[in-house]
This record gives structure tokens, sequence and C-alpha cells, in this order.
């Protein structure tokens, strides 16, 4: 009888196996919707549609809405990419950025969760004194001229077969200007963090 | 039949190649896929017939890891003739590889023949090796018709380890450790066991490397697969389940250990273990012998699979008692369990004690918590979640079992080095595999479910870990996707000035320099001095790009003063590769602050970004020479 039971439990735990390895193939083949490239000087997930979305510590701002306005990372002292190379080597799927700006220094950490969710973490330690509505600003930009739609809680767009979504965002943000970017805020602190998820998927 | 088989396979082989001999000559050997198959497959098995012929032992065994001595012998006796007779190394050792493949021929003969006389072992232990290797020859299959593409070389330490034999044969040089005969080894992890054994291979019969190396991985599964069926017979005695064991354990990719997928250092050091860790009881000196070994292959990886087989003898082979077994079995579990808490606590050596070397390489070299278990989880996968049910059901086992026991205790050894994290801790990893796989196809086999059953479970077993396996190896081969698709790490645009180099080598005391991947490639395939290549150290990378962006007398001596570069360097000759010229173009410096930034593809030169060091060039009284539209030469 106990072995018996031993012996369902195993075939359950062998159907569960199944389940997750085919799971994790279809998270193998998330190049469908899209690829993140980690060069150069931001990190971009390149979408199928030919567009990109791009993250960029270049464009990170320090704001109070009137008299203050800094760039903590427009010029940078050091870049650090944690390459395809190491991602192969390391076997994890997650791209990362760590560039320091003299005593600023920043980290975006981009992970594919499956072939249409991406979470994005981006963690900034920064030396600013405080100011009353000092706040801390993220971009994400996209390539083409859009229109965002924001129902207060998700902000989504589509275009040319892609459809991008920035879930449940509940981190205070607008669209730019020219209709390119969201901007992410937050109160200032020395260490920020920002985390959210892209979805993005396309025809 | 299996003695025919065998017989009649050989015969064939050596038919057909001398046929291509006397048809295509003698010269088309070195990129012969049969040859260089036929090359691999007789070095890296005469040592289980020099311990079966001559020494009448096991064929796998202590013994037969010891006979691969025979080629660092063989090697040393070769220099003692060069010496004695005044002759080059590269004109002595051709005739030690050819030796080689003559010898296995005799010594197969006579194992067959001698042992058809008595009682006819061989046809028994030639049976348990095809039985062996038939899993294994599936997976290669499925690996080099699904996953790899048709001549791919998928290791940059390959490249590193080519230049030794090279040093050794066309510059002359007995070298002892690495680094005696390359500047490419920034810390002597081996002796050169491993390199003489890879010249017989590639160097010595001027055999073409990068055919050798895709050969090298198709044949060295094959040949791992014949311990690994050993070990699973004396576990299971059952020729189904120890197939089923080769398969999954073949299956399993471990990221870092590479144990099957590849034949570097130290995965010979895992394939003498294989070799070793059936033997039961081992005497001490035996097991002296056996740890000098495996030292000598891989100071780490050689000196932690040493420990675990002496940490065998002296604990898991005295464990008589099923209060024994628990008592020792739960230490391990909390001490894994402890460390891996130590881990997340945020512990790790390389980030305490070993701040130097990481200084070195540019970044951490492990994983952290929580992605460091996502590791294990990518390695395991879903073999993970049976193994942990094959683990309860073997603690809480009322009979003492040897097949829990060792692969357990080496399981749990591994992970626990694993979360204490010296640099490169993924290499702790090895076996993990073997080590589950043996865990779960015990506990499997003792459920003892009928034929149709059994059979379902096998496969379930062999699909879920295939999955893994063409995830795991896929994602590996991203950083070898070049631009236009070829999953490789030889890109065929560095041909043109490997042979150029090769026709033209630089005068002596020269040194060449480049970005670190051209310095890798022409290093070990045409044999020229660079700066440490690949590892090009972060300071001298910086220098390199001072002068690349102001090009003058000062810039100039700093990169000449800079680390890594040649003690006695009288002249230094610059390759401005597509990888340099890009990188300046797109502000790429990914590669100057970590090691591993290596950029892989070769853009077309944008020749206005050579045009100031065209022209500090020219102070210096060098020529440019164009090599394509991926090089400039500047001698």
């Amino acid at each position: 009888m106990k072995n018996f039971y031993i012996k369902l439990l195993t075939i359950i735990v062998l159907v569960v196996s199944i389940i997750i390895s085919v799971k994790s193939y279809y998270s193998y083949t998330q190049d469908k919707n899209f690829q993140i490239i980690n060069k150069k000087q931001s990190l971009i997930i390149q979408l199928s549609n030919g567009e990109y979305l791009e993250i960029a510590s270049k464009n990170d701002h320090i704001s109070d809405g009137k008299d203050i306005e800094a760039k903590p990372f427009e010029s940078l002292t050091s870049i650090q990419k944690i390459s395809s190379f190491q991602n192969s080597i390391s076997t994890i799927n997650a791209y990362s950025e760590n560039v320091q700006s003299n005593e600023n220094s920043r980290i975006v950490k981009v992970n594919p969760i499956d072939q249409a969710r991406i979470l994005v973490e981006i963690s900034a330690n920064t030396k600013y004194t405080y100011t009353e509505n000092l706040k801390y600003n993220i971009q994400v930009d996209y390539s083409n001229k859009i229109t965002f739609n924001d129902n207060n809680k998700d902000v989504f767009f589509e275009d040319e077969g892609c459809k991008v979504t920035i879930p449940n965002t509940t981190i205070d943000h607008k669209i730019s200007d020219n209709s390119q970017s969201v901007i992410f805020s937050q109160k200032y602190q020395l260490q920020e963090t920002f985390r959210f998820y892209i979805d993005i998927y396309c025809k | 039949m299996f003695d025919l088989i065998a017989i009649i396979t050989n015969l064939g082989l050596i038919i057909y190649l001398l046929v291509n001999a006397l048809t295509k000559g003698i010269g088309t050997f070195s990129t012969n896929y049969v040859f260089i198959g036929y090359l691999i497959f007789t070095i890296l098995t005469l040592p289980n017939l020099l311990s079966s012929v001559i020494f009448k032992a096991k064929m796998i065994g202590l013994s037969s890891a010891l006979c691969f001595i025979y080629y660092p012998i063989q090697f040393l006796i070769a220099w003692g003739i060069g010496k004695a007779f005044g002759v080059a190394f590269g004109e002595v050792l051709p005739f030690a590889t050819v030796f080689t493949l003559i010898l296995w021929n005799i010594l197969f003969l006579i194992f067959i023949f001698k042992n058809q006389k008595r009682e006819d072992m061989s046809e028994g232990v030639i049976k348990d090796l095809i039985m062996g290797i038939i899993p294994a020859i599936l997976i290669v299959l499925f690996t080099f018709i699904l996953i790899r593409q048709p001549n791919s070389v998928v290791a940059l330490d390959y490249f590193q380890h080519l230049t030794i034999p090279n040093g050794m044969f066309f510059n002359n040089m007995l070298c002892i450790t690495p680094n005696q005969c390359s500047g490419l080894f920034l810390q002597t992890g081996y002796t050169t066991f491993y390199h003489i054994i890879l010249g017989n291979i590639t160097t010595f019969l001027q055999i073409d490397p990068i055919r050798a190396f895709y050969v090298l991985d198709i044949i060295s599964p094959i040949i791992a697969s014949i311990p690994i069926y050993a070990i699973f017979k004396k576990f299971t005695s059952s020729t189904i389940w120890s197939q089923v064991g080769v398969a999954v354990t073949l299956l399993i990719f471990v990221t870092g250990a590479y144990e099957f997928v590849f034949f570097i250092p130290q995965t010979f050091a895992i394939l003498l273990f294989l070799m070793i860790v059936k033997e039961q009881k081992l005497s001490w000196w035996k097991l002296a012998l056996a740890a000098i070994l495996l030292f000598s292959t891989h100071f780490i990886i050689g000196a932690f699979l040493a420990v675990l087989l002496i940490g065998k003898r002296i604990i898991i082979e005295n464990i008589h008692t099923k209060k024994g077994v628990l008592s020792y079995t739960l230490i391990l579990l909390v001490s894994c369990v402890f460390f891996g808490f130590v881990n997340i606590a945020g512990f790790s050596i390389e980030k305490f004690v070993q701040t130097d070397t990481l200084a070195m390489i540019g970044s951490f070299t492990n994983s952290y918590f929580p992605d460091n278990l996502q590791v294990i989880w990518n390695v395991l996968g879903s073999l993970s979640l049976i193994a942990v049910l094959a683990i309860i059901a073997g603690i809480f086992k009322r009979k003492f079992n040897q097949a829990f026991l060792i692969p357990f205790s080496f399981l749990m050894i591994g992970l626990i080095c694993y979360f204490i994290a010296p640099t490169y801790a993924n290499k702790f990893l090895l076996l993990s595999g073997l080590y589950a796989t043996i865990l779960t196809i015990e506990f499997l086999q003792s459920l003892q479910f009928k034929l149709l059953m059994k059979a379902l479970v096998a496969s379930v077993l062999i699909i879920i870990c295939g999955i893994g396996y063409f995830v795991q190896y896929k994602n590996y081969l991203k950083f070898y996707t070049q631009e236009n698709g070829t999953v490789s790490a030889f890109v065929e645009n560095d041909r043109a000035i490997i042979d150029y180099l090769k026709r033209n080598p630089p005068v002596p005391n020269t040194v060449i320099i480049s970005d670190p991947y051209t310095q890798l490639m022409i290093e070990s395939l045409a044999n020229v001095p660079t700066v440490q290549a690949q590892y090009m150290q972060l300071k001298t990378r910086q220098n390199l790009l001072n002068y690349l962006n102001k090009p003058n007398s000062d810039t100039y001596e700093s990169l000449l003063l800079s680390p890594g570069v040649p003690k006695g360097t009288t002249n230094i000759e610059f390759i401005y590769s597509g990888r340099i010229s890009s990188s300046l173009v797109n502000e790429d410096k990914g590669w100057l602050y970590n090691m591993y930034s290596l950029p892989l593809n070769n853009a077309n030169i944008d020749i206005s970004t050579a045009s100031s060091l065209i022209e500090d060039q020219k102070r210096l009284e060098k020529d440019v020479y164009k090599i394509s539209d991926n090089f400039l030469l500047f001698r």
C-alpha cells in the first residue's frame, strides 16, 4: 500500500515536471516578441516590429518642478555590462548595466520572465540635498511617436502590430511632451528603487 | 558477436583511411572528419586498453585512469630523443602520435584474441561498452543535429589551451605548467598533462584545430558514457536502467562545469574521477596515486574530486548501520542548509577573500541569491523535483544503501562549496546531474514498476531532461551567435589575418596588440605572441584605448609599459580590427571594464577612425597593410 502511494506521488511529480519543462521551453522561445540588447550606453528592448524601447541612464533626472533640474548620470565614469557571454556562463537570463558618474551609481536589471513579460529593476544611489517636492525621474523611451493610453492602472500603446503595456503601475508617471517616453517619478531618496513590468505582445 | 562488430568496425575504418590516403593523399587527413574522430577515440581509449592488456586490470578503474600517464611519459621520451639527436620537437612528436595509433590497434587485437582463449571475456566487456555508448550516440545525434552547427567551436577555452601544444611544438618548449609556454594563463591552475593529450589530438599531426574541437565535442560524451554506464551498472545491475542513467546524465548541461560537453582540463579531471570512483575500498597508496593524478590534471577541480574520493574512503565506506547513515545524512543536509543561509545573508569567499581576483576580472564571477538558486534550478530543472523525492525516500529507507549515500554526499558537498562561493563557484555543481540521476534511477528502480510503466517513466525522464538540456545549451550559445546567424567562436572574417600571420610571422621579440578577441584568435591559430589575448588586463585595455584615441609618444609609451606586455619586447605591431573600429564608432566601452565583455562580431573598418593612428605609426616608421576589410596591420 505504501509503495502504491509513493508510485502515485512519483507519477504526479513526473507530470508536474513535464508541465514545468514545456513552460521553460516556451519561455526560451521569448524572442518571438522581443530581444534585449545590452551594449553601448543603454539597455534596449528590441521589438519584433523593428522599433525599440530604451532605458538610458543619461535620461534620469532629479527635479522639484521649478528651479532644480539635475542629471546625475549625464557623463559616466564607468559602465559595466553583464555581457551575454557572462549570461551564458552564469546561466542567468538577466541583463544588467552598472554605471557610475563620480560618486553616483545606478544598476539596471532587465529580466525576461517569459516570452511576453519583462521585469525591470532600477536602483540608483545619488547624493543630492533634499528639498521639498524633489523627485527622482526615470524614463522609458520608445523609438517612434505614439499615443500612450493611461487608464490609471496600466500604461499601454499599440504600434505596428505590437502592444506594449506597463501593467499595474503604482509609481507616479506621466507621458513626455514629445509623446515618446513614459516618465516615472518617485520622491527623492539617497537610494532609489523602481520596479515594474513591461508586457509585450506582437502579432 | 560483439567482438566481431568491434573488429569489423575498426577494420572498415582502417580500410577507408588507407583508400583515402592512396587516392587523396595523407595530407587530407588534417581535415578528414573520420580520421580526426578515429584519432580522438583511440587517444582517449588507449589507457583503457593499456590497463586491460598490459596491466591485466579492469578496463575502467583506477588503473585505466593512471594509464593516461602514458601521454606525458611518451612526451618526455620524445623530448629526450629530440635532445639526444639534436632534433626539434616538431619533428619527433608526429611520430609519437602515429605510434599511439599503431599501439592502440595492436592492443585491441591482443585484447580480443587473447581473451577469446580464456572464456571470451572481451565479448562481455565490448557488449557493455556498446550498451553504454548507444544512449550517448543518440544524445550526440540530438545535440549535433538540433543544437550545434557544423564545425562550430563553442568554447573559447579550446583556443586558449591550444596555445600550449603550439608553444611546445613550434617553439621547442618543454613546459610543466601552462604559463611557462603561454602568457594567456593568469593563474596556474593545472599542469600541462591535459595539453599534451590535446597536442596529440590537434597540433602534433597538424590537424585543423576547428574541426578537431568540433569532433572532440562529439566524441568526448561518448567516451564519458563508458565509465558512467559502468557506475550505473554497478548500482542498478540493470542494462536498461543504466542506459537511461547514461542518457539522463548526459542531458544535464551544467554551465560552468561542462562535464560532458567539452574536453577541457576540468572535464578531463572529471573523466578520470568517473573511472576511479567506481572502485571499492582503495588502499591508501592507490588513493594517494589517484589524488596526485587528479590534482595534476586540475589544481582546484582535481583537488576537490580527490577530497571526495578520500571522504568516500574514510567516511562513507565505513558507515554500516542505519543509525550512522541517518546521522551522517542529517549532518550533511543541515550543513548544506546552513551554508545556503550564510550565502543568502551575503557571505561569499569571492566577496570577502578574493577581492584582488575580482578587481582583475572586473566583476563578480558568481550569481547571488535568489539568482544562484535559479542557476541550480536551470541546471537540474525538473529532475531536481524527482531527486528531492528520491532523497526523502532514501533517508527513510530501512536498508543501508551505497547507491544512495555516495551520490547524496557528493551532491551535498558540491552544493556547500557552491554556496560558500569562491570565484567560479558554478564549477562545483559538477556532476550534480550524475548524482541526481543516480539517486533518481535508484529510487525509480526500487518502485518496481511494470514493464510498460517503467518504459513510460524512463521516457518522461529523458524528455524532461532533454528539454532542459536543449534550452540550457541554446542559452549558452547566445554569446557565440554571430550577426550572420553562424553560431561559433570562430569568426570566418578572422581567417584573413590568421592566414597572413602564418605566412608572414612577426620578427622575434615582437608582440602583437589588438582587441582581446582578435588577440585570442591569432595567438591560438597563428601562434603569434599577443598581450595575454582575451585576458588582456583592464589597465592595458584602457592604455590601448588611450593610444587609439590620442596616438602620440606618451600614450604609446604607456601602452608599451602596460601589464601583460612580455619582458624583452622590442617591437609592437598593431592590428586595427573591425572590433576596435566599431567600439570607437559606437562608444562601446564595455570591454574596458570587464574581462568577459568580448565583442564577437568583426565589422568592416571605418577608416576615418584610424587616420590619426596611421599618422602616428608613420612616426614609428611602420607601414600599414590592409589585410582585409576587417584588419589593418601596422608593421
